[in-house]
């Protein structure tokens, strides 16, 4: 990647380049990089098949575009922006590898980084779950709940309701029963919710898939739906990237919604402060450790969104018997393997290569439970787990939450 | 010579008038100097110190010398300290510290106090110590407030706080004062890194400058450390080299064959994957690949950072401060003047500076202010201390 010339008598047409120079929302500040290696020195992937962030910011200012993005470490980046936090200079690699991915063609693209986006745009979730099995889903769901929390309701389309509920299109598909925790918490907590039944899709691959163009239309479908019911404030609840797509994107295609969104790890912690869960932690017993999603803490920290990191943390002591934290943490925190859309592009060498120092820095927790409030993270430490043979597993903070709740 | 420098508002009665004639904050090595050099043009000098010892950070700072002197200046503060307290002219007072001014240019009034610490008191010199407040009338004000080393602790993924095997630069230049360094690494270990620009040039942290001492300071460390035990096998992680004296430049040629200069600044500090030791992630130039590097100790070269009562300090004495959180000057570059006529700047309160540095500064300060009126000065030449 490294050892071709520069054509001095040719001057390249630079579309990248000039977008991240240009744009404002966009604004990757390249020319201000210092090579100082900070990036390099803490991303998981570098090193990995030749992957230095470092790298492809001088190949972009060298005019040099084209080879990153044909480069497919683009694609295995996970989007943790560890490179982006710890830039002196502001340096927004993130921005760039964003960026590359969408100049990239979309039959070009690897795995289902881009079907995933126009499953999206044109079926309203991902999974391609029509309208009629999503709701038989959530009555299935409700009806065995209703067991444990009599007359528990899940209000379909309810206008005017308070909370707007998004939920990960992989809850209904593979994990259904988790669905009822969500349930239980919303059901314990008085609230005036509904779940949509269209545009509930709680995730948003675009922004990973670089496709602006579609990341913008999901994002206005979801805000025409919301407005429609008339809801005040999307609950987003656990899908760190969902959730960073949502609240980011909102302000890069200047979509001014009137309503909030809030993630649900933070309206969690504000019901448990306003005392109405009756909570019993003991039912929580095992060493739990928390893991902080790097779109809903690190991201979203550093880009001036309400971030979960402080919230989960208030959660992790109403109800867990113990807990301890994991080293680095917060917003330094160690990706899972799974973001950036790499669980979905078909790199699990890659992921579960440059997952090992997530695995060491679990391992030093001495923790059986690794809480992750977001679905993408659950499967990237569950993939790990299962790799490499280790005796931790993922769990959702709902399901935490849930599983202490007296009823 | 002096009879061409401008004294503006300077008047014959405020010469000769109250204890001292010019205020200096602050004495280290900055303000040590300027008291000297005003006292020798012929000024009355009240010099204050917040701590019960002269001397500032240049007094903590360890001789680097192996076999022969590698001019790090340490020792020159001593001779500066000779020189000021037996100096008639040049009154003195430790643990005081500057509350107020009021009046202009020409006719301050100083409010000292004392600073009200329990750092232990110089022996030789106890009559120093300020102990009750004064109002003093001065004609001039030179702050000489200095810097605070940068605590790594504030960047969490080095892991300062968390590994013992993780130092400051400050930390083992005080093994070596305390003549420690044996304490600093087992004779089983002899894999040691250096990481540079550990709180400089981080302009997203508002510390958007070079501190200037920090590569020659781990420079001369390491050759210090190669001199004790020299089997070590001595990283140093750099972003640019700042070794930008051209006497320095002989002494970095003769260090390069014997230290391993890796350009890239690793911004976390892992654990060993096994055994004890300490892992960082870098180029590695010679096999043109990143991967890990493991080292026995990693010494973090902190860079200065203003004091964290600089934007109280210029509150009360209604004086700017920059961006970058250091005094500001009034015109950078052309004199020491701060935003408040008859104040000026001498070393790190207004800019990072090396010992060497803060010396010209100082006597640029005074050469700025110049000679009293009416008074014939006892002119010694002007020495700069230390080469680099």
């Amino acid at each position: 990647m490294v050892n071709k010339s520069i054509e001095l008598d040719r001057i390249p047409e630079t579309p990248l380049k000039d977008q991240l120079m240009r744009e404002s929302a966009w604004k990757a500040n390249l020319d201000d990089c210092m090579v100082c290696g900070k990036c390099l020195s803490v991303c998981p992937l570098a090193g990995y098949e030749g992957f230095d962030p470092r790298q492809l910011v001088r190949l972009v200012l060298l005019g040099r575009e084209q080879e990153v993005i044909d480069f497919d470490g683009i694609f295995q980046c996970t989007g943790c922006d560890r490179c982006t936090y710890v830039c002196p200079m502001g340096v927004k690699i993130g921005n760039l590898i964003t960026r590359a991915r969408g100049m990239r063609p979309n039959d070009k693209k690897p795995g289902k980084a881009q079907l995933t986006c126009e499953l999206h745009r044109d079926k309203g979730n991902n999974m391609q779950i029509v309208t009629e099995e999503w709701l038989e889903t959530l009555d299935w769901m409700r009806e065995e709940l209703e067991d444990d929390v009599p007359g528990v309701t899940v209000p379909i389309d309810k206008q005017g309701a308070e909370f707007f509920a998004t939920i990960n299109s992989k809850l209904p598909q593979y994990h259904p029963d988790e669905l009822q925790d969500i349930f239980k918490v919303f059901h314990a907590a008085k609230a005036d919710w509904t779940m949509p039944s269209i545009w509930w899709e709680g995730t948003n691959y675009c922004m990973f898939s670089g496709d602006l163009e579609t990341w913008e239309r999901t994002l206005r479908m979801q805000v025409a739906r919301v407005e429609e019911l008339g809801c005040k404030v999307m609950a987003y609840t656990e899908c760190g990237h969902g959730y960073y797509a949502t609240v980011a994107g909102y302000e890069k295609f200047n979509i001014r919604p009137k309503f909030e969104v809030t993630h649900v790890v933070s309206l969690y912690a504000r019901w448990i402060r306003e005392g109405r869960f009756k909570l019993d932690p003991s039912r929580n017993p095992d060493l739990c450790t928390l893991h902080d999603p790097c779109n809903a803490a690190r991201k979203a920290k550093m880009n001036g969104y309400p971030d979960i990191i402080d919230d989960a943390r208030y959660v992790m002591d109403a109800v867990c018997s113990q807990w301890v934290e994991s080293w680095p943490n917060r917003e330094n925190n160690i990706c899972c393997s799974g973001g950036g859309g790499a669980l979905i592009s078909g790199f699990k060498n890659a992921r579960m290569e440059y997952g090992k120092t997530k695995v060491e820095q679990l391992d030093r927790t001495g923790a059986k439970l690794v809480c992750t409030p977001c679905v993408n993270c659950y499967d990237g430490i569950g993939d790990l787990a299962q790799h490499y043979k280790r005796p931790w597993k993922p769990i959702h903070l709902w399901r935490l939450l849930a599983r202490a709740i007296v009823i | 010579m002096a009879a061409e420098i401008e004294l503006p508002g300077l008047t014959e009665e405020v010469c000769m008038n109250g204890d001292g004639d010019i205020l200096v904050v602050g004495g280290g090595v900055a303000g040590l100097t300027a008291a000297e050099t005003l006292a020798d043009f012929g000024w009355r000098v009240l010099l204050l110190e917040k701590q019960g010892h002269l001397g500032g950070h240049s007094h903590h700072w360890a001789c680097m010398a192996t076999e022969a002197c590698n001019r790090c200046s340490a020792c020159a503060v001593c001779d500066r300290l000779r020189r000021v307290t037996s100096d008639a002219r040049i009154r003195i007072r430790t643990q005081a510290r500057l509350v107020t001014l009021e009046g202009s240019d020409g006719a301050f009034i100083a409010g000292i106090e004392p600073a009200g610490n329990s750092d232990s008191v110089c022996r030789s010199h106890p009559n120093f110590v300020l102990t009750a407040a004064e109002s003093v009338p001065v004609a001039k004000v030179v702050l000489a407030t200095g810097f605070t080393p940068f605590d790594p602790s504030e960047l969490p993924l080095l892991n300062y706080e968390r590994f013992g095997a993780v130092m400051s630069t400050v930390d083992v230049d005080d093994l070596i004062l305390q003549n420690r360094l044996t304490e600093f690494i087992t004779q089983q270990e002899n894999r040691v890194a250096f990481i540079q620009c550990v709180g400089s040039r981080d302009r997203e942290r508002g510390r958007d400058y070079c501190s200037q001492f920090c590569c020659k300071t781990s420079i001369r460390l390491a050759r210090k450390l190669l001199f004790e035990r020299p089997d070590l096998q001595i990283t140093i992680y750099y972003i640019d080299l700042q070794v930008n004296r051209k006497e320095f430049r002989t002494f970095f040629s003769e260090m390069q064959g014997k230290i391993r200069f890796v350009q890239g600044t690793p911004a976390e500090i892992l654990p060993a994957e096994q055994g004890p030791g300490l892992r960082v992630k870098v180029f590695n130039p010679e096999t043109n690949q990143i991967g890990y590097e493991t080292h026995d100790r990693v010494v973090l070269a902190v860079g200065q950072t203003p004091n964290a009562g600089t934007r109280r300090l210029a509150e009360r004495l209604n004086l700017a401060v920059g961006p970058d959180g250091f005094l500001a000057l009034a015109e950078p570059g052309r004199g020491a003047r701060s935003s408040r006529p008859g104040v000026y700047l001498a070393g790190a309160c207004a800019r990072p500076s090396d010992m060497a540095d803060s010396c010209l500064q100082a006597m640029a300060v005074a050469a700025e202010i110049g000679a009293p009126v009416n008074v014939t000065a006892t002119v010694r030449p002007l020495l700069a201390i230390g080469s680099y």
